[in-house]
């Protein structure tokens, strides 16, 4: 494609905080539609849907200023590809996380990450290279990519698992920009999001 | 035929892309019908009969899997012979992707790579045309063939002597629980021109697991 933008920084981009505040995640499923933006000013998903449903998502809480996500372009010949890294430590090792990082081991995902300037970050939902009729057949989805536990040494060491859900894409991280609704069962003690 | 031109390079085939973006397989029919472009080396119809479409079976592979090469060779004769090698993995080995691959066992094949260049490299829209593919299993130099059919030659899977065939299907289900479980499958024709671009009507249907050329 041809260069037909340039970027301008503008004060809000310089103060935005650093870190995320959210991370969701589901599984992709075959009823699942995505709605795409590209221009030359926009990269971005504006629907995430499961059929004519609001998509639902999972949210995994953390500790927090320790989650971070991290994107590493590297290209070769005419091809570019985005590994994209997100970690997040879930604090005390008890059941209910290990049974929380079972359900992760075997399907396939999407992830938002919503960062502290308020940007959410999408992983494993990109258009290049994605199948063409069916988006759950799509092989750049995310996964657990790895886990670390540990109960730490000293008394005031952390206890727990440190979570990295990883992707490999051909594209950058697309923004989500359209309707997110934290929490929409607050409450119930295993919160849901749901993307429309 | 005199060498009119050479050829250029420019910032677009630096850009190409690996890899295919998928691969369509059909069986040689009794009634098959083929035009081909000799100018242009195209192929510009696969009919399944006289004004009847020809189905493809798609086959989808892991992403960064697949790949064809082409080897020429020239031993001072006024032919080259190109030895076209088609492989894919498919991850899981399953009763039903067993059964499909069974399906290659003993037959004529003809076989379509599209590769990932139909649309720009920086491009997330897909693209909606197959013109970046190649044809491996049906040419038109040396080929046995009866030119009775007005319009393209009529060819029999019995005389044409360059179809591709299922060569090898190599993996299993690994030792550890890390490793790759799956199959390569290798298709290979032999034939004695460079694969053809197929420049016809392609449409691909609903599922996206069928391919339809021509008519």
């Amino acid at each position: 494609m041809a260069i037909t933008n340039g970027i301008n920084v503008k004060c809000s981009d310089i103060i935005g905080a650093g870190g995320i505040r959210n991370v969701l995640i589901r599984t992709w499923t075959a009823a699942d539609v995505i709605v795409y933006t590209n221009g030359p000013t926009a990269h971005a998903i504006s629907s995430i849907k499961e059929g004519a449903s609001n998509a639902t998502w999972y949210n995994y809480e953390f500790k927090q200023e320790l989650p971070s996500l991290t994107v590493t372009a590297s290209k070769e010949n005419g091809s570019t590809a985005y590994e994209c890294s997100l970690n997040f430590m879930m604090p005390e090792m008890d059941n209910v996380k290990s049974a929380v990082l079972q359900q992760l081991m075997d399907t396939c995902m999407m992830v938002i990450a919503v960062g502290n300037n308020g940007k959410a970050y999408v992983l494993g939902v990109s258009q290049k290279y994605s199948n063409e009729k069916a988006s759950n057949r799509n092989q750049t989805y995310a996964s657990m990519t790895g886990a670390e536990g540990a109960t730490g040494a000293g008394i005031n060491d952390d206890n727990g698992w440190t979570v990295t859900m990883g992707c490999k894409q051909w594209e950058a991280p697309r923004i989500y920009n359209g309707t997110l609704a934290l929490y929409t069962n607050v409450g119930s003690g295993t919160g849901t999001s749901t993307t429309t | 035929m005199a060498i009119l031109d050479g050829m250029a390079i420019d910032c677009s085939d630096l850009q190409a892309v690996g890899g295919t973006r998928f691969i369509a397989v059909r069986k040689w029919g009794a009634s098959d019908i083929v035009q081909f472009n000799d100018t242009l080396h195209t192929i510009t119809l696969i009919d399944e009969a006289a004004s009847t479409g020809a189905t493809w079976g798609v086959f989808e592979s892991r992403l960064e899997s697949s790949s064809l090469a082409i080897t020429g060779a020239n031993e001072g004769k006024e032919f080259s012979t190109y030895e076209c090698t088609l492989s894919w993995f498919i991850p899981g080995i399953t009763t039903t992707q067993f059964a499909s691959l069974y399906d290659f066992d003993g037959e004529c094949l003809m076989a379509m790579v599209i590769d990932n260049n139909d649309a720009e490299s920086g491009d997330p829209n897909p693209s909606l045309t197959f013109a970046n593919n190649k044809v491996i299993g049906v040419s038109n130099t040396l080929a046995s063939q009866d030119g009775s059919n007005a319009g393209g030659f009529h060819y029999t899977t019995e005389r044409t002597q360059q179809w591709c065939r299922l060569q090898s299907v190599e993996g299993g289900t690994g030792t550890a629980f890390s490793d790759e479980i799956g199959v390569t499958v290798t298709l290979v024709a032999k034939q004695y021109e460079i694969p053809r671009a197929y420049i016809g009507t392609t449409s691909i249907d609903a599922n996206g697991l069928g391919l339809t050329t021509g008519s």
